[in-house]
């Protein structure tokens, strides 16, 4: 890992890998999203709204995925100084908070016509709200230590504190009475209850969402990175004119 | 076999199936237009910054 924390070798990986991963992302989210609406049968209890669990269950794991490499980024950024954690940690924030958002949502959207309610103060739908808080906390923490020309420290504490949070949102259904399900896929032990025919577009929405999420941070890594340049050019001329 | 009663609201595509969708792909391409256009800008000045 040390040797792609060279921010010049960085950027020569990941102007080749940004446009492969975006179109791959796009490609793939267009496939599932399509079968998941029109090539696909629907539930025999969900009935048509089924067809939310493939926008809602790929945005809510890349919303707590997001919030784990959030705080391995700022973990590495405390302990090693890596020169991209920092980087690489501002930039997951706001794709994990959107992806959250989404999550809450388009959970809210099925939550409607199935439980009869759009939000209820359940278990797993509270930690997923705290879980948005807690990015939108690390983004305004973030860029004020930034616009202080500090070093990113309380923002990676906070991030590692919300750590605890995963555990919860992924126990809550077990730990608590929920009215949110159990889940239905297990990535420990690789199956799932879920029939193939609702699998097949479900994998591919996690497939091409997850590409989307990597595009992003991509993106945002090199845009951090060149403004980086930038300053630090400012501040190199405005020595030597002094 | 369909389970009568479960979820068979007649408004679901469009209250609720067709706005997750919307919600969805607007959050996603807007997030990726962002992203896109942030990038795009910073390596723009940053080149023009390098040739002064």
């Amino acid at each position: 890992m040390h040797r792609f924390a060279n921010p010049a070798r960085f950027l020569r990986i990941a102007r080749i890998a940004t446009p492969i991963v975006a179109l791959l992302g796009l490609a793939l989210t267009a496939a599932g999203l399509w079968i998941g609406l029109f090539d696909s049968p629907p539930d025999y209890q969900q009935g048509e709204s089924v067809r939310i669990m493939y926008v809602h269950v790929p945005a809510a794991w890349l919303g707590a995925g997001g919030y784990l490499s959030l705080a391995i980024a700022s973990a590495t950024a405390l302990i090693w100084r890596h020169p991209l954690a920092t980087i690489a940690a501002r930039a997951i924030a706001p794709a994990g908070a959107a992806f959250t958002a989404i999550c809450l949502v388009s959970g809210s959207l099925w939550g409607k016509p199935t439980w009869g309610t759009y939000w209820v103060w359940d278990a797993r739908l509270t930690s997923m709200l705290v879980l948005l808080f807690l990015y939108l906390g690390y983004l305004a923490l973030s860029a004020s230590e930034a616009e202080k020309g500090g070093e990113q420290r309380g923002a990676a504490i906070l991030a590692l504190v919300g750590v605890i949070n995963l555990p919860i949102i992924k126990y809550s259904v077990e730990w608590w009475n929920t009215l949110h399900q159990g889940s239905s896929i297990s990535v420990v032990n690789a199956s799932s209850k879920i029939a193939p025919e609702l699998l097949k577009p479900l994998l591919f929405s996690v497939a091409g969402f997850s590409f989307l999420f990597a595009a992003i941070v991509l993106m945002r890594m090199r845009a951090m990175l060149a403004q980086q340049r930038v300053d630090a050019r400012s501040r190199r001329m405005a020595e030597a004119l002094a | 076999m369909m389970v009568e009663g479960v979820v068979t609201r007649p408004d679901l595509w469009v209250n609720f199936i067709w706005p997750a969708y919307a919600i969805t792909l607007v959050g996603l391409i807007g997030l990726l237009a962002w992203a896109f256009l942030s990038m795009r800008n910073a390596e723009k000045k940053a080149d023009a910054v390098k040739r002064k």
